[in-house]
């Protein structure tokens, strides 16, 4: 009986037959030998290639959907509708229009974020989909990441719609349009519902129902933006130790109202320094890491069943 | 012998339900909080709350004329909490107290949030931010002042809404019709809106008073804006209310005298500067005015 | 002569849901191995610890003690299932992509390259009689195209290690007959096959070897005609229950 071939890198492979044709032993160690080689290799490749394509299943799964189209026909028929509205005999009136097209774009976005991502992994476990996935050689991480950037790259494009339509129906109206500004909303809006997502990961792990996981990341995220800012403002009114308490909760929380430059583009108060939006995308992309490596910790652990 | 129960269960809450509703519908009927009597339907969906929602979009509308820069709740602001779009409330220096809410920056998160959202305090139709406003004794702005670009029409949207909703709110109209007659050009449906705010809410004296505007300001009528500037003084006699709505008391009896100063009625003058001297802060400006009356009085027609 | 598939005193402790159950054992120290090239069996009765042998064999749980090994690499390293193709008991795949889109997306996590992605997916297709029906969603296929959907993608990336659970199970005769025929042709081509059955009659047709698992352990392990002499029985549905019911009378 031949000894098991060293299963290093560097150890010369098994002879092979007579026939000069390799017995299932010998293709076996050909393998083993071969595995090794291109291990290290395929580690490097494989791990962005696994995750761009989850992603793209992420995506073609909520284009293959309603819900998007008929957000983005809600949106329309709504903003078009009131921009058809003529008040004192005025039609000049484009802010409004701007204000309510731009809350429409929120709602549907933090909507289309929130039920596409929170239903993914819970879906994968419930529907089985995850064993024949995980069964290739993908890791759990590889499956976190992937769902996540599908779930972010999709509301991206949503987004880009929405904005799109967004931009034309200002430019007719104002007969002007400021692309910085609507880069920069449409960019930190994107990096925004990033958190979100990766936020909602994390909650479709910890959660056993997407419809709480849902219900409490919606919560969490109009919370934030409601009250995120005011925080401070609340610590100092109040006594310790919940002066403490609040300033934690400040502090720590994702400051999602920083995305939220309606305002500046609704009364064209022009860009925000580059240097800040950098810096606002870094916050976004520190915060949705953080988020998304305590999914990855979670789920290593997790139950699959 | 189940099913008989079960019919005869259901046949006694049947019986039950139908008499309650047979006892309570004319009582219904006559109830002052049935919606269902009002034509209109914002009244019959929201009811009530609709006033809420008024006073939201009344205060959006303020926001827009700050170009976004508002305080929340959360943000220190003067006591007297008054909206002074178009000046129709607080003098400069209310409005200065009001605007730096804001405050200095509590810490770095707070520093960098103020690159956005609006931390400047600017109005509708300006450029630059203002450093100071020049308001009259009757607390208007200057013409100087005044924009003239039609950015003011942005707030028009929201006090319509306002109106819809709640629409014995006098001050949604007569803000309304200010922006539409002077920075917007349109007297015809600042009047139309005023006459509609005073159909919902009749005799109002600051309706009138913004109604007597019209007709000296822009049409040119001064006997009819003295009657209705009369009809608005005798209403706010006559009005229960408290005595806390000094400032467009004091606009009124302040227009008076200058209408009659213009039409040379000195003595009606006289009487209107008398009134206005009592309420008015600016008791040296108003002193200097009577003075001047009284010589033009003397020196005759 | 190495084996490709290697269990190495496996154990497999979870904490039961029931209340005052503590600790459950699914497999107590299995030891096993599959060498290449031949199709083998593993057997038992419901509960045995089957499947929670393949969830460790394919990454899904982590062992509690013992080690598994694919060609010579720890399971618990996803390189460990590059060359191995899986089908699912219960085949559920993405209701909303097509056969060939399933397929195009496994073949690309396996990095196969585009052109030879393209003859793989056709072939597959065929073997399986799924062209006609390749552009369709998932969700308006039978049950008999979603099995076949589950062993064209376990074949997508040309396995030599084919892990089956229960591959003929829900299907018709007929169906039953074509996996047998697919398991016979890989075998042929040198394959390997693992997969766990019910349906002993196959498994006495088509396997080299078994193993019969009752309780988490080990109970039985080797070809099937030696099994059958070994136990004095006629057939190895016999084997099994004398097995089972010796361990039941024990």
């Amino acid at each position: 009986m031949n000894s098991a071939p060293s299963l290093t890198p560097s150890a010369p492979l098994p002879p092979e037959t007579k026939t000069g044709t390799p017995t299932p032993a010998g293709r076996a160690s050909t393998l083993i030998a071969a595995q090794f080689e291109t291990q290290a290799a395929v580690r490097q490749g494989s791990a962005w290639t696994n995750i761009q394509a989850i992603a793209g299943v992420v995506i073609k799964e909520l284009y293959r959907r309603k819900d998007f189209y008929v957000l983005f026909i809600l949106t329309a028929l709504i903003t078009l509708a009131l921009g058809s509205a003529r008040f004192f005999g005025e039609d000049g009136s484009v802010r409004y229009l701007k204000e309510i097209c731009l809350l429409l774009i929120w709602i549907a976005g933090l909507v289309i974020a929130i039920t596409t991502t929170a239903r993914q992994i819970p879906a994968e476990r419930e529907n089985r989909t995850i064993f024949p996935l995980l069964a290739k050689p993908v890791t759990r991480q590889h499956l976190v990441l992937g769902k996540f950037f599908g779930c972010w790259l999709a509301c991206g494009l949503a987004l880009l719609v929405f904005y799109f339509f967004f931009g034309v129906i200002s430019a007719v109206r104002e007969h002007d349009w400021s692309p910085g500004a609507y880069f920069q909303i449409l960019t930190l809006h994107w990096f925004l519902l990033g958190i979100i997502v990766a936020m909602t990961l994390l909650g479709s792990i910890v959660f056993a129902a997407p419809s709480s996981n849902s219900t409490i990341t919606l919560l969490v995220a109009v919370g934030i933006l409601l009250l995120g800012r005011h925080l401070n403002t609340l610590a100092l009114q109040l006594a310790a130790p919940a002066q403490q308490i609040v300033y934690a909760i400040y502090f720590t929380i994702p400051h999602l109202e920083l995305f939220d430059v309606r305002d500046l583009v609704i009364h064209n108060l022009g860009t925000i320094p580059w240097l800040i939006w950098c810096g606002a995308l870094g916050y976004a992309a520190a915060y949705s890491a953080i988020f998304l490596g305590a999914a990855c910790l979670l789920f290593r652990r997790k139950a699959l069943n | 012998m189940q099913i008989r129960e079960y019919l005869l269960t259901l046949s006694l809450l049947g019986t039950i339900c139908f008499s309650l509703a047979t006892y309570l519908e004319p009582w219904f009927q006559h109830w002052a909080g049935n919606r269902a009597q009002s034509a209109n339907v914002l009244t019959v969906a929201l009811g009530d709350s609709r006033r809420l929602f008024a006073k939201h979009f009344y205060v959006k509308a303020d926001a827009y004329f700050h170009s976004g820069y508002y305080p929340t709740i959360f943000d220190n602001r003067p006591a007297s909490g008054q909206m002074h779009m178009a000046a129709a409330g607080a003098g400069q220096k209310q409005h200065e107290e009001g605007t730096d809410f804001l405050g200095q920056p509590k810490d770095w998160l707070d520093a960098f949030s103020r690159h956005f959202f609006p931390s400047k305090h600017r109005h509708l139709g300006e450029g630059a931010v203002p450093e100071h406003h020049h308001e009259g004794a009757d607390g208007h702005h200057d013409d100087d002042d005044k924009g003239g670009s039609g950015e003011e029409r942005e707030v028009l949207p929201w006090l319509r809404l306002s109106a819809n909703l709640d629409p014995e709110r006098p001050e949604t109209y007569i803000i309304a019709s200010y922006w539409l007659r002077s920075q917007l050009g349109k007297v015809n449906e600042a009047e139309q809106f005023l006459r509609e705010g005073l159909r919902s809410n009749p005799g109002n004296y600051e309706i009138l008073l913004e109604l007597g505007r019209i007709y000296y300001e822009n049409r040119k009528d001064f006997d009819r804006a003295r009657n209705v500037w009369e009809l608005a003084l005798r209403n706010r006699r006559e009005s229960a209310k408290p005595e806390a709505e000094i400032l467009p008391y004091a606009q009124l009896v302040g227009n008076l005298a200058k209408l009659e100063d213009e039409q040379h009625n000195y003595a009606k003058a006289l009487e209107y500067l008398d009134l206005l001297y009592q309420v008015s802060p600016h008791k040296d400006s108003i002193q200097k005015w009577i003075d001047e009356v009284k010589a033009k009085k003397l020196q005759g027609p | 002569m190495e084996a490709i598939l290697k269990i190495e005193n496996l154990r497999v402790e979870y904490r039961s849901r029931e209340i005052g159950q503590g600790v459950k054992q699914a497999v107590k120290g299995l030891n096993l191995a599959v060498y290449p090239g031949e199709v083998f069996g593993f057997l038992g009765p419901n509960g045995a610890g089957k499947t929670t042998t393949m969830n460790v064999l394919l990454g899904f749980v982590n062992a509690t003690a013992g080690a598994a090994y694919l060609f010579g690499v720890d399971v618990r390293k996803p390189i460990a299932r590059q060359r191995i193709g899986y089908l699912p008991e219960l085949t559920y795949y993405y209701k909303f992509l097509s056969a060939e889109e399933i397929l195009r997306f496994y073949g690309k996590i396996f990095r196969i390259p585009a052109a030879q992605l393209d003859e793989r997916i056709d072939s597959i297709l065929k073997l399986v009689e799924l062209e006609h029906a390749r552009q369709r969603p998932i969700r308006t296929y039978s049950k008999g195209m979603q099995q076949r959907v589950g062993l064209a993608q376990a074949l997508i990336n040309n396995p030599d290690l084919l892990v089956l659970d229960e591959p003929t199970s829900g299907l018709d005769p007929i169906g039953r007959m074509k996996v047998r025929q697919i398991i016979q042709r890989l075998k042929s081509e040198g394959k390997t096959v693992f997969f766990s059955s019910h349906e002993l009659g196959e498994v006495e047709t088509i396997c080299d070897r078994v193993a019969i698992l009752n309780q988490g352990e080990l109970k039985a392990e080797g070809r099937v005609d030696d099994l059958v002499r070994h136990y004095q029985c006629a057939n190895l549905e016999q084997v099994f229950l004398k097995i089972i019911d010796y361990e039941q009378a024990a």
